[in-house]
């Protein structure tokens, strides 16, 4: 079984998952946007005392929050409405730094393409409609445009030449300016030819081409194919979301944003797909959610699984499950395949069912990662129903781990045995 | 002896790295070790010896070895699931010597 399955994994999966790792632009994209969390984190804690106010309703702390709320919620104007500008900035080094070309202007450079292309000037200023989490995926076309056309400048060695006796520092200042001057002039074409073609500023552009993959990927169907290639790279042992993440993380971080945005001007919140759920609730605990595992292996009578159960238990706590995919193992176990691939399924209908039912709060905030079970899913939704949810998917996903359990228990007690 | 780790997030490694440098200070080695994201690896160039990345990291090995220009290969995974550091420690000086 073991031997035959890896000459898949070798034959398959493995090129797969080394291009999608090698495609420079898809890893920036994924790299610049999981950089952004923090920013997220940001904007979450400046929702918190608007979220406060809405559990209260009324009295004197809703009082005291509703004279301030400007005050409370400042932040949120500068990280979460203004997402885009941050994102176009790690993409743009990202990117930069895997062609080994970053410098202190890549980041510049890249936000100031960005401001040209999603800035909407209005009478007397600027508005910042596009700026937030509307403007991200304008963000990733700003970032790779800026620099795509530095990177082909450089190479073609497109900037001015200095005589030798210049000192260096003079030249390289002069060298950064011209892909610099390039860069704005392509991206006030591009801005002014949206305009003028469509009649929409080009983030407005971007959002209309994108509308049917935006609209797909907050799908249940589209839920269950990530959830499903995630499992199953793992079980091959490798790293699902690390891969998957390389398409879906945009969406996400999206998805998430525009939330909090809604959640903050008191419109409805309306999408499920967010970098919280996938973490709190559809892998809470691991990949898999292995955590009801973990507890059965504590109590194994193999001398094997309990060993790995009781170093499992701890990280497992934190979402981090490596020890009990590495070591029980699950990755090319015949008993897990069924559960481990299957199992986290059956939890994204539930979770999702849940959501769209309107029974649970869907996502208005970003919690930091790595949190224990239920902790992350109550800051995210600010709903003690999300906590019920994690703690009844866990459940769950013991009792689809139980009978499978059993089986490589006895299989391992006999193995235990014979030695 | 520096020895860098590589996970996804830094985080199922950094267990390693506790126990890697347990086992160098019970060998009196004199050990450098930290744990990074595979994103940050590009920052890494030039500082390290050698270079472990998780099991479930393994189809990025080329593309870590490609930037690091230094020995780089993934734990074996039993040795991972149960944070062996005297077996990963063992592992990382092969590497080396090669």
């Amino acid at each position: 079984m073991n031997s035959k399955l890896q000459d898949i994994l070798m034959k398959y999966l493995m090129p797969i998952a080394n291009r999608v790792e090698q495609q420079k632009h898809l890893q920036a994209i994924k790299d610049g946007m999981i950089a952004v969390i923090p920013v997220i984190i940001i904007g979450s804690i400046s929702l918190l005392p608007t979220a406060i106010m809405n559990l209260l309703g009324s009295g004197p702390v809703y009082d005291f929050l509703a004279k301030y709320i400007n005050v409370f919620t400042y932040a949120g104007m500068f990280s979460n409405d203004m997402l885009s500008i941050y994102a176009a900035l790690f993409i743009a080094v990202a990117l930069a730094k895997s062609y080994g070309i970053c410098n202190n202007q890549t980041g510049a450079t890249a936000v100031l393409v960005h401001l040209i292309l999603s800035g909407v000037s209005i009478e007397g200023g600027l508005s910042i409609a596009y700026l937030g989490a509307s403007g991200l995926f304008t963000s990733i076309v700003s970032a790779i445009l800026s620099v795509e056309i530095t990177r082909i400048m450089m190479k073609k060695k497109l900037f001015i030449r200095l005589p030798d006796s210049v000192p260096s520092m003079v030249g390289e200042s002069f060298a950064t300016l011209v892909p610099l001057i390039v860069n704005v002039f392509v991206a006030v074409v591009i801005a002014n030819v949206s305009l003028a073609l469509s009649g929409q500023v080009f983030p407005a552009f971007i959002m209309s081409v994108l509308a049917p993959a935006i609209t797909t990927m907050d799908t249940l169907p589209a839920l269950l194919i990530v959830i499903f290639l995630t499992q199953l790279l793992w079980f091959f042992g490798l790293h699902g979301p690390s891969i998957t993440s390389a398409v879906w993380a945009s969406f996400a971080i999206a998805y998430g944003a525009e939330n909090m945005a809604n959640y903050a001007a008191g419109l409805p919140v309306t999408h499920i797909f967010t970098f919280g759920l996938y973490y709190n609730i559809l892998q809470v605990t691991g990949s898999g959610l292995t955590l009801g595992l973990v507890l059965l292996m504590m109590r194994s009578k193999a001398k094997s699984l309990k060993s790995i159960g009781t170093v499992s238990i701890v990280p497992s706590l934190f979402g981090i499950n490596e020890p009990v995919i590495f070591g029980a193992p699950i990755i090319l176990n015949p008993f897990m395949f069924i559960p481990f691939v299957f199992g986290p399924l059956v939890i994204t209908v539930i979770t999702y069912v849940a959501m769209s039912s309107g029974l649970v709060g869907m996502p208005i905030a970003n919690p930091p990662g790595f949190l224990p079970p239920g902790v992350g899913a109550f800051l995210m939704t600010l709903d003690w129903k999300c906590v019920v949810l994690v703690f009844v998917c866990l459940i769950i996903m013991t009792l689809i781990y139980y009978p499978f359990f059993k089986a490589m228990e006895a299989d391992e007690l006999k193995k235990e045995q014979q030695a | 002896m520096k020895i860098l780790l590589c996970c996804n997030a830094g985080m199922s490694s950094s267990i390693l790295v506790k126990k890697i440098r347990e086992a160098a200070e019970k060998r009196g080695m004199d050990l450098t070790i930290t744990a990074v994201a595979n994103a940050a690896i590009r920052d890494e160039v030039g500082k390290w010896d050698v270079c472990l990345v998780g099991p479930q990291l393994v189809y990025a090995v080329n593309s870590i070895k490609a930037q690091l220009n230094i020995p780089v290969a993934s734990v074996e995974p039993r040795v991972y699931a149960m944070a062996d550091g005297d077996k990963a420690l063992d592992f990382a000086v092969s590497l080396l010597e090669g």
